[in-house]
């Protein structure tokens, strides 16, 4: 069959034509495939015949601003769906865009072309199902997170409560001893287990788990100090730099202040009765910082520190010192007191 | 650029006529109640559309189609892209989606309702003031202000009719604009055409 359409049959598209009653004038081999109509059967017939939506009216509507306007019209399969559907149910259902032009000639005609979007829509549909995917697995790490948080507060909530009971027991058990340097040890170590259990109530806090602003901690592990130990005329002078510290290394810390500050409330106090103790946190050499602890009282002797190298409280701060690969120092200001360098190295951050 | 006040309220009155035909159409085929409405109308400079659309760090969306024939120029139904996949998610039904720009589906539909509006607005313009023209298929157009405006003078328009649209779908409210480029010859064209009608 040859005629002025036959130039449709070469194009890789769906193609037809039809007349301005609806009448099909034209069918290309490409929509014979892809609807399993045959050209034979469906020229010189309606349109509606084979394809009963071109019935309603909204297609008359769309279909009149082509013949009367000459303006093309586009259908697109996601508000029309598949408008040329195989007539085997077992045929793959293709994605089609209609563009629908008027032809030029004696006789008003209407040309349709099929553009197959069927990979591209597959393709299209495959990446959503892997946006999807993905925007799935990134709010179940999400929720992970979150849980993997709480149970982490929960632990150091946990941790710090036990450490409390612990603590409360060695009060109970204080209240029921009489003898002083048997009270003066339980409150030594009333005081370290206090200063662990701070850390856990500092960590519960915040939203870090595995550091820990050390200003913050050693801070809190002061004023409990000064409270628990009720020494009157004790003036603690801190002056710490906001700085991040791994846990293991702020629990260290936090032990080898208790130590320094409870050896300064000892033995620090000035002639006048009161004690004046300023504690800082200096950066010393690269990678290295400096926790120092400087009272006002007379100033420690060379035999008093010898004497003190056999106490737990300095077995313990060398301890931490060689755990942090440190060292301490003891040094006698011009102007009074003693100050006790405690350095370590850390790759601390600095906040501030 | 300024145009007579009777001139102008022609067009406003053309430019309603058509957007009213293109809710009535829009209503047959999607499944959505829509309503247009287009209250603003302007003729500018081409060069002034970038201030005017406010864009610069926005990505436009915008279904364009030629015109040809008494006049020369483009039309774009423009919007800002979230805006245009917002519009598209809600006339078909699906789950908004949150990524930037429009796949070949999405674009494809708003192609399809660009070409509505475009196609009735037109047809209303030329058929009432009786005179003819021939369109190009509508063509998605994606990027700044700059890329919309380089379609136009790509057509050599110098000004444009500008009609601030608002779709009001469910209980969506989206705005947009529709932008008729043309030559200086056929803005000659169109207000003589507007003369004539109003002589009528």
């Amino acid at each position: 069959m040859k005629t002025e359409f036959s130039l449709l049959d070469s194009m890789p598209v769906g193609a037809f034509v039809v007349s301005r009653d609806m009448t099909v004038r034209y069918w290309n081999p490409c929509m014979e495939d892809w609807t399993g109509i045959k050209r034979a059967d469906i020229v010189a017939t309606s349109l509606a015949e084979a394809f009963p939506v071109f019935l309603e009216k909204r297609y008359e509507a769309r279909l009149y601003s082509v013949f009367e306007q000459g303006t093309p019209v586009l259908l697109t399969y996601r508000l029309h769906g598949n408008l040329f559907a195989n007539r085997d149910p077992s045929c793959m259902e293709r994605v089609y865009h209609t563009t629908v032009t008027r032809l030029a000639g004696d006789e008003p005609c209407a040309l349709f072309t099929l553009e197959d979007r069927t990979e591209v829509s597959n393709r299209i549909m495959e990446a959503r199902q892997e946006l999807d995917r993905r925007i799935e697995t990134e709010r179940l790490l999400r929720s992970a997170l979150e849980e993997k948080e709480v149970l982490f507060r929960e632990i150091h909530h946990r941790v710090k409560n036990n450490l409390n009971s612990i603590i409360s027991l060695i009060h109970l058990q204080l209240d029921a001893i009489d003898d002083e340097p048997t009270q003066a040890h339980l409150g030594d170590l009333e005081a370290r287990i206090q200063s662990f259990s701070l850390l856990h109530e500092t960590l519960y806090r915040g939203n870090v788990y595995d550091k820990i602003d050390i200003a913050e901690y050693l801070g809190i592990v002061v004023e409990r100090l000064q409270e628990s130990t009720s020494a009157a005329g004790v003036h603690c002078a801190i002056n710490l730099k906001s700085v991040v510290i791994s846990v293991k290394k702020a629990l260290y810390l936090g032990l080898a202040l208790v130590e320094l500050l409870t050896n300064a409330m000892k033995y620090g106090r000035s002639a006048d009765g009161s004690t004046t103790i300023a504690i800082d946190l200096v950066p010393a050499e690269a990678g290295s910082w400096i926790l120092r602890v400087r009272d006002n009282g007379p100033g420690i002797s060379e035999n008093a520190i010898t004497e003190c190298k056999d106490s737990l409280g300095l077995k313990l701060i060398q301890m931490m010192a060689d755990e942090l690969s440190g060292s301490i120092r003891f040094l006698k200001p011009a102007d009074g007191g003693t100050q006790i360098d405690f350095s370590f190295s850390s790759d601390i951050e600095q906040t501030e | 650029m300024i145009m007579s006040v009777a001139r102008l309220d022609t067009l406003t009155e053309l430019v309603t006529l058509g957007i009213g035909r293109s809710a009535e159409v829009l209503n047959l085929i999607l499944n959505e109640h829509i309503e247009l409405s287009a209250p603003i109308i302007s003729i500018l400079d081409v060069g002034e559309l970038p201030e005017i659309l406010k864009a610069d760090e926005d990505r436009l969306s915008a279904v364009s189609m030629r015109y040809a024939g008494s006049m020369d120029g483009v039309t774009e139904l423009i919007f800002r892209s979230k805006e245009a996949g917002k519009l598209v998610d809600c006339i078909t039904g699906e789950e908004n989606r949150t990524e930037e720009g429009l796949d070949a589906l999405r674009a494809g539909t708003l192609c399809e309702v660009g070409n509505v509006v475009i196609n009735s607005l037109m047809g209303a313009i030329s058929n009432e003031l009786d005179f003819h023209l021939t369109y190009t298929v509508p063509t998605y157009l994606e990027g700044g202000v700059d890329v919309l405006v380089a379609e136009a003078k790509l057509a050599e328009a110098r000004a444009v009719l500008l009609a601030k649209t608002v779709f009001n779908v469910a209980t969506l409210r989206i705005e947009g604009e529709i932008a008729v480029f043309m030559s200086l010859a056929s803005l000659h064209y169109l207000e003589k055409a507007l003369d004539l009608y109003l002589a009528r």
